[in-house]
């Protein structure tokens, strides 16, 4: 019988990837992007463990809910990003150091 | 059962994923997340959540996409995305050896179930769960996007309105 676990792998991958785009990358939009992948590995993931049982829907409810707050995420994310970048010009978080003391000297 | 087109979905995904990773300008990366949640769409389908494949589409490919393209448009003038140089490499080992647990954590799982043929409608059944057992989580799902909505047009609002 076919090893059908490349489900999991996938969701394993997408999470991995979003993690190191969320750190490494420079761009606030990417960010989130970054954090929608990691979402999307776990609904990738609750479908595939939803055939444990296959009477019930449970999993597949889950991710609909996952769905749901993944989208108010987005939508407060970029409101936030929006009004970051009117006020600092910049859409990179590592820009924003008004509250360090030294700016220029601990950069 | 279609094995051949799940995996197919499953490595376009992988790729789209890859590729936000090493993409420099930022509308590109935009585009490869829609290949990628076009794909998870796809495998959505190919597992029998059909509410989800159509969820996932209206929802995040429809909304959020565009949601994220504007703002790319709004705040970005160069558009470009430069990476932590300095961070990217630790980073790198960090989410390989990550990845590398998961998947020799995952060879000692037994394997999922193969997927019931047949037909499979699970449309109404996650409607009728969604006014009986789900009933509360849907209500506050609805609050919750309420104030989101709200929320978000006031942070993202010109001026604030004075209380």
């Amino acid at each position: 019988m076919i090893n059908d676990n490349h489900l999991l792998y996938l969701g394993a991958l997408l999470l991995c990837v979003g993690l190191v785009i969320v750190i490494t990358r420079r761009n606030a939009i990417v960010v989130l992007m970054g954090i929608e992948l990691m979402l999307n590995a776990s609904n990738i993931n609750l479908v595939a463990f939803d055939r444990y049982f296959p009477g019930q829907l449970d999993g597949q409810m889950l991710s609909l809910f996952v769905i749901i707050v993944a989208v108010c995420e987005a939508a407060v994310g970029i409101a936030i990003v929006l009004r970051v970048y009117h006020y600092y010009d910049t859409a990179r978080p590592g820009d924003l150091n008004q509250l360090k003391e030294h700016a220029d000297r601990n950069s | 059962m279609s094995q051949g087109t799940l995996i197919a979905f499953e490595l376009l995904a992988a790729v789209a994923a890859i590729g936000i990773l090493f993409v420099r300008a930022v509308i590109h990366a935009a585009m490869l997340l829609l290949v990628c949640l076009l794909s998870v769409a796809g495998i959505f389908a190919l597992l029998g959540a059909e509410f989800l494949f159509v969820s996932q589409i209206m929802v995040y490919a429809g909304g959020v996409l565009v949601l994220l393209i504007m703002g790319i448009m709004v705040t970005s003038h160069q558009a470009r995305s430069e990476i932590h140089s300095t961070a990217f490499f630790p980073t790198a080992v960090m989410g390989t050896a990550f990845f590398v647990f998961i998947i020799s954590a995952l060879s000692a799982f037994r394997s999922l179930p193969p997927l019931a043929d047949g037909p499979s409608g699970t449309a109404p059944a996650i409607g009728k769960l969604l006014i009986s057992s789900y009933v509360l989580p849907f209500e506050l799902a609805a609050v919750l996007l309420l104030v989101a909505l709200v929320g978000s047009a006031i942070v993202a609002a010109d001026k604030p309105p004075r209380t």
